[in-house]
Order: structure tokens, then C-alpha cells, then sequence
């Protein structure tokens, strides 16, 4: 049986005006034949099962939308792509790789100047040819060990992004779930941030890699 | 056949502070003609103003990156013969192999040291 001719069953069974048909006849017995009761009945029926299907269709649709819902969210999530297990091309792991790797470099580069400098506190001042080289040297070195902040603000950068990343999906998600206005509305460019995608990889921008996978200046010199 | 020291120089970068370093190393090295533009739309800019005898460049610059601006180089007729550095993060294979077929004269990957630059300079003319 359909749920819609359960709603009628059951709607049959209870109503509190039915109280049989002997009711009926004694109530209006010189004016409505048991024809037209029936009659009546029938198209009550009628009626009654045609908005029940209505409903039934209306909570299918609803049913539908949440799916889509569901189906929508659970895309957002793949698209931030957060993995335990495997960590390859995931934002997110890529982003925390990265700071570490900021950290690393900033400490290095704090430590190499501040040899150069107390190179430059120890040296002899009465040997001046020797002072002036060790001077000359660690200059040089502390104007190399600089070069950090060039490469770590293009790390910092790219953790950027994918947080920008990460806080569009998670709105996205947001407003799919009806609750975006919890998270505040974010301006975000969809199309822009997909052009801006595509022109790195044709202008083959990855930026800084680690270490263990960049090529080292000896194989490029190989190649020239 | 010695590197001429008074020739201009050209610097592309788009961060400050890794310009004020390579021209400091420039200067290190006897280069006293250096300038500098932030990417690669002004330093094309300043080339068509003026004759450069080496451009270094970064790679990763907005709007016009450091591959643009070598390939924009390598096709105009006035630029094409300058001798271009690249001196860049950006080190992938890939990288390198675009680069060169663009027609760079020598790739640096930073962070580099003043030894590098120097030998990199060296090979690009020859001494």
C-alpha cells in the first residue's frame, strides 16, 4: 500500500465525525439518497488521496534537494582534499610542510648572520689587512644569508592562497548547509582564483620545493 | 677577456630586499652601473630605453613574469642578443629545460652566494 493510501486508511479510521452510517441516514434521511452519500464520499476520497500524492511528490523533492546537498558538500570536501593517509597534492599538508620549511630557513639564516657578526666582534682590529678581509667576507655572507626573506615570503605566499583556498570551500559548504551567515560572507572569486591556476602552470610557477626535490645547482650547470 | 665592469647591469625582482642583495653583490664583484626594475613590464620598459649588457632576473613576478620577460627579450630584434641570468626559487627540472629553451644564458637557484654569481657571470661571457 502507497503512503498516500495509508494517509487515507488510517485518515478513515480516525476521523472523529465518523460515527457510521446509521448517523448518516438518521441525520439527513429525507433530503440525501445513500447514492449521493457515496457519491460525496468517493470524491471526498478523490480529494483527499490527490493531496496527499502532492504531498508525497513535495517531500520527494525535498528529499531530492537534500541529496543534492549532500552530494555538493561531499564535492567540496574532496576538492579540499584532506588526507591522513596520503599526503600527495594535498593543500593542506603542502601548506604545513612549507611553514616548517620557513622555520627552518629563518633559523638558519639568523644563525649564519649572527656567526658573520661575532666573526666580525672577534677579529683582530690591530691586524688591519686581516680585519678588513674577515670584515669583507662576513659582510658578504650576511648579505647572502638575506636572501631568506625573498624565499620565505614566496612560502608564506603560497600558504596564503591555500588558506584563501580552504576558506572558500569551507563557506562554500557553509552556505550549503544554510548556516554561511555563522561564518560571515566572504568575497571570493572563483573564476579569478581557477585563471590564477591555470596561468601558474603555464608559466610553470611552483615556487620554492624542498630541498630533497629541487634540482641542485650542480645538475643545472650540467645542462649549460 | 676581462668582463667589462662599467657596463650596465640590469635587476629584476619584485622584492625589494633580494634587489639591495644582488646589487650589493654586484658591487661586490665591481659592477658599478646597476639598475632595477620590479618585473617584467618596467624592465622591459627600461630595455627599450636603454642598452643593458646583463639582465638578472627572477622568475616568479607579477604581471609579467621572468620567462615572459626572457622570451619577450629573445624575440625582439633590439634586445635579443643581451645576455640574461635567471636567479630564481623556482627549481624543477622543468624549470630549467623552459628556460633555456627560451634562450637563457645561465640559471642560479637561490639561495645562491656571491661565489655562484660570480661564476655564473663569468661563464655567460666567456671568461
Amino acid at each position: 500500500m502507497s503512503k498516500a493510501a495509508s494517509a487515507v486508511s488510517a485518515c478513515q479510521e480516525n476521523s472523529p465525525n465518523d460515527q457510521g452510517p446509521e448517523a448518516k441516514t438518521d441525520m439527513n434521511n429525507d433530503d440525501i439518497s445513500l447514492a449521493q452519500v457515496l457519491h460525496l464520499a468517493q470524491s471526498s476520497v478523490e480529494t483527499l488521496k490527490n493531496f496527499l500524492t502532492q504531498l508525497d511528490n513535495t517531500i520527494g523533492d525535498d528529499f531530492h534537494q537534500i541529496m543534492d546537498k549532500i552530494s555538493q558538500t561531499r564535492e567540496d570536501m574532496v576538492h579540499l582534499n584532506i588526507k591522513s593517509d596520503d599526503d600527495d597534492d594535498c593543500p593542506i599538508a603542502d601548506a604545513e610542510n612549507e611553514l616548517k620549511l620557513v622555520v627552518k630557513a629563518t633559523e638558519d639564516a639568523t644563525n649564519r648572520i649572527m656567526e658573520s657578526a661575532e666573526s666580525i666582534m672577534t677579529a683582530d682590529p690591530n691586524d688591519q689587512a686581516h680585519y678588513h678581509s674577515v670584515v669583507e667576507k662576513n659582510v658578504m655572507d650576511i648579505f647572502e644569508a638575506c636572501s631568506f626573506q625573498d624565499i620565505t615570503g614566496q612560502r608564506i605566499n603560497k600558504v596564503v592562497e591555500t588558506l584563501e583556498f580552504v576558506d572558500y570551500r569551507v563557506h562554500k559548504i557553509a552556505a550549503l548547509l544554510g548556516i554561511e551567515q555563522e561564518f560571515g560572507n566572504r568575497d571570493f572569486d572563483e573564476n579569478a582564483f581557477h585563471e590564477k591556476r591555470k596561468r601558474k602552470d603555464e608559466l610553470i610557477l611552483h615556487g620554492p620545493q624542498d630541498k630533497a626535490l629541487a634540482v641542485s645547482q650542480d645538475d643545472i650547470d650540467d645542462l649549460f | 677577456m676581462a668582463i667589462d665592469l662599467q657596463m650596465p647591469v640590469l635587476v629584476v625582482d619584485d622584492y625589494k630586499t633580494m634587489i639591495r642583495i644582488i646589487r650589493n653583490l654586484l658591487k661586490q664583484l665591481g659592477f658599478s652601473d646597476i639598475d632595477d626594475a620590479a618585473d617584467g613590464t618596467e624592465a622591459l620598459e627600461k630595455m627599450r630605453q636603454r642598452p643593458y649588457g646583463l639582465v638578472i632576473s627572477d622568475w616568479n613576478m607579477e604581471p609579467m613574469t621572468g620567462y615572459e620577460l626572457l622570451k619577450e627579450v629573445r624575440s625582439d630584434e633590439s634586445l635579443l642578443k643581451t645576455p640574461f641570468i635567471m636567479v630564481t626559487a623556482e627549481s624543477k627540472t622543468e624549470n630549467v629545460i623552459a628556460a633555456k629553451k627560451a634562450g637563457v644564458n645561465n640559471y642560479i637557484v637561490k639561495p645562491f652566494n656571491a661565489a655562484t654569481l660570480s661564476a655564473k657571470i663569468n661563464a655567460v661571457f666567456g671568461v
